[in-house]
This record gives C-alpha cells, sequence and structure tokens, in this order.
C-alpha cells in the first residue's frame, strides 16, 4: 500500500471529494500522503535519478529527470484511481514528470505552456523549505493568482485546471536552502 | 538645442560635444544590443535630493512570475513631490527628449512612462525584452548605494538565439547616479539580478515611446 492508509477511509474520502467540488479552484491539498515505507522507495529512486537541465531563459529554468522510477509508478497506479473518485470522472495520466526547482530557478507565464486543460496532480518531495525563498506553484486565471501551492514535504495537490488557467513556478531565490522536489503529472 | 533644462540637471561632460558625439557613435557597437551605461550622468547635487525624495515615497509590493519588487503606486508624473515633478519635467522635456533620441538615433514622440523601483534582499526581474505597443527607447537611472558585485542587482544583458535569449554577456553592477539607456527591440533582452544582500536597488525606469 502507497498511498497513507488514512486516504483509504471511505468517510475521510467523501469528506476530501467534496471539499475538492466546492473549492475555487477545484483543488485540495493532501499532507502526509504517502505511507513512511512507500515515501522511503520513492525518496531513494528519486534520489538516484539523473536530471538534466532545462534552461530558456525567458521560459524556464530547472532540472528535470530523464526516467520515471518504477517505484513511482507503482504508486501511481493507486493515485489514479485516488484521483479518479475525486474528481468524479474516468482519467488516464497523460504526462507524468520529475523536476527539482534550486536557487535561480522558475517557470513563467508564456504563451509557449498553454497546456489543455486537465486534473493536475503534485507530490511533493521538497525537504524542509524557507518560507520566503519562493518555489510555490501559482495558479493564475487571465492573470489574476487565484491558487498557491507552497513546498510542503510529502503533500498531494489535485487542481481541475481548466481552459482559462496556467501556472508558473516562482522564482527560488537565495534563501533556499534545498531544491524544490515536484512530481507532476496531469491526468484527462 | 535648447540647454537650460539640461544645464540644470546633466552633468558637464554629457554636454560636451565631441564627447557625447563619440558616444553615439559607440551605441550601435554595443554587444549584446545597443545601449548606453552613462556613469554619473546627472549633477551630483541634484540627484541626490531626488533619491532623498523617492526614497519618501510609498511603495506598493508587486509579485508576478517575472518580478519581484516595490514600485511606486503611480507613474511619476501624478506624485506631488515637487522635487520629483521636476525631475520628471526634465525627463518630459522636448530638450530630454531630443537629446535621447539623438543619442540613440530614435525618432520619440512625446509619451513617457517612469516609474520608481527598489529591489529589496530576495527581489528580481527575469528575462524580457520590454516590447509592448510604442515603446522605443528603455531608460534606467541606478541611484543604489554600497553595491559590489556579490550582493545582486545588477542589470544583466543577453545575446538572443532563436527569439529567445541565450546567454547573459554583460552585467552591470547598480552604481549610483548611472543612467541606462536601450533601444526596445525582439533582442533587448535584460534582467535584473536577484539582490542577494541585505541592501535596496533604488531606480526610476521607464519608456521613452515613438509612433
Amino acid at each position: 500500500m502507497g498511498i497513507n492508509k488514512a486516504y483509504m477511509r471511505t468517510d475521510l474520502l467523501h469528506d476530501v471529494r467534496k471539499a475538492f467540488t466546492i473549492s475555487n479552484p477545484q483543488s485540495i491539498q493532501l499532507h502526509a500522503f504517502l505511507a513512511d515505507d512507500a515515501l522511503k522507495k520513492v525518496k531513494t529512486a528519486v534520489n538516484k535519478l539523473s536530471f538534466t537541465r532545462n534552461y530558456v531563459p525567458d521560459l524556464h529554468c530547472y532540472d528535470e529527470a530523464k526516467r520515471i522510477p518504477k517505484e513511482l509508478r507503482s504508486v501511481f497506479a493507486e493515485i489514479t484511481a485516488l484521483v479518479q473518485f475525486i474528481a468524479k470522472k474516468k482519467l488516464k495520466c497523460k504526462e507524468l514528470t520529475i523536476r527539482k526547482f534550486g536557487k535561480k530557478q522558475y517557470t513563467v507565464l508564456h504563451d509557449a505552456y498553454k497546456e489543455k486543460p486537465g486534473v493536475d496532480v503534485m507530490l511533493d518531495l521538497t525537504p524542509a523549505w524557507h518560507p520566503a525563498a519562493g518555489g510555490a506553484m501559482v495558479y493564475t486565471r487571465k492573470g489574476s493568482g487565484v491558487l498557491t501551492i507552497a513546498p510542503a514535504y510529502n503533500t498531494f495537490s489535485i487542481v481541475q485546471r481548466t481552459k482559462s488557467m496556467m501556472r508558473f513556478v516562482k522564482y527560488v531565490n537565495h534563501h533556499a536552502e534545498n531544491k524544490r522536489v515536484l512530481i507532476l503529472g496531469t491526468f484527462r | 538645442m535648447s540647454k537650460a533644462i539640461l544645464d540644470e540637471w546633466v552633468s558637464p561632460k554629457y554636454l560636451d560635444y565631441p564627447a557625447v558625439r563619440k558616444l553615439k557613435r559607440k551605441y550601435r557597437q554595443q554587444r549584446p544590443f545597443p545601449h548606453h551605461a552613462l556613469p554619473g550622468f546627472f549633477r551630483v547635487d541634484k540627484i541626490r535630493k531626488v533619491r532623498k525624495a523617492l526614497l519618501k515615497q510609498d511603495f506598493k509590493r508587486k509579485e508576478a512570475d517575472l518580478f519581484s519588487f516595490w514600485q511606486t503606486p503611480q507613474d511619476i508624473r501624478h506624485v506631488k513631490n515637487p522635487t520629483l515633478r521636476s525631475f520628471y519635467r526634465l525627463f518630459n522635456s522636448k530638450e530630454f527628449k531630443q537629446y535621447v533620441g539623438w543619442l540613440t538615433s530614435t525618432k520619440l514622440s512625446q509619451k513617457l512612462d517612469m516609474s520608481g523601483f527598489v529591489y529589496s534582499d530576495g527581489d528580481y526581474l527575469l528575462p524580457h525584452d520590454d516590447r509592448l505597443e510604442s515603446r522605443k527607447v528603455a531608460f534606467v537611472v541606478n541611484i543604489s548605494h554600497g553595491f559590489k558585485k556579490r550582493d545582486g542587482g545588477s542589470l544583466g544583458m543577453f545575446t538572443t538565439r532563436e527569439s529567445h535569449p541565450f546567454r547573459m554577456t554583460k552585467q552591470y553592477v547598480p552604481q549610483f547616479n548611472t543612467l541606462f539607456l536601450f533601444t526596445v527591440t525582439r533582442k533587448s533582452f535584460h534582467q535584473v539580478n536577484e539582490v542577494q544582500a541585505n541592501k535596496q536597488r533604488v531606480s526610476f525606469a521607464g519608456w521613452f515611446h515613438g509612433n
């Protein structure tokens, strides 16, 4: 079992689904998401990965994993069922990537990033984080911020990204003591 | 060129015709894109008063994907402080626009935008080219004190490859009383490096417009 057992309780799942449905934009954050064993396995696997630098100065700067480890794929089988239940529709994970954002790294809002709408998921493996260091995932609607997801270890976020929404990762400044590690997926 | 307002504000070395003509010639050859970096540009007594007046203004926190800094809530043209109004009048004068237009070989119109900025610890402006509507010549008046390269806050300029900024090949450390001018084009990619010290990078910035 990869996901924390508490999130498998039917009563809690219904509460989570309700909270997701009534929020605007539709979103939820689940803390202490992976069970200890699964978290350890995923973290160890991610730590072993090689990353490549993606840098186009007016668009983005981040490090991206060259592959997705099998330990993560097996957890994502469970995650798919959970996301389908919460979003109340049949979905498939269409995109999955692992990115690290260290000092001086970011993404910006740009036409080049016009993504097809979908249900975004984000598993945060960021260790302790300085609150003034930046690095938040910010969702915007017509240019205005509508949701900010700050770094939080072992937290799983689900966001229904509509056609009018875009997202960016806020510049990480010199106060950062670690890199923000994000597993990012989109379900459609 | 009527010089009264220029004489009042601009250091004599930048009004000496042979010297300024040399500067004008250098503009197009500057890399990675045409620009002027003019240290000691304004008369020191005047610019000191302007700095003092600017720092008494209210600033509004501005945060977006591209930037993080403090900005005057309205364009300097609306500010009531007499020193700042007088500084704005210089920039908005026919004489100064003629001077800037001549130095940059650009035809300018009446329109001018000007705001005050403070970048504090952790603030930055990511790479962009400034292109919007009728902007022709961008300017920055740096009035920061005590910056060293390691403190950040430098104005960085990029080469361009395939319509994107590619490599930062020039950096100007914030230096009190320096005027920067550059023509806004598809290649004028620049940024303000993150301030990495407990210091304030203080400046005016904006655009001279054209038709």
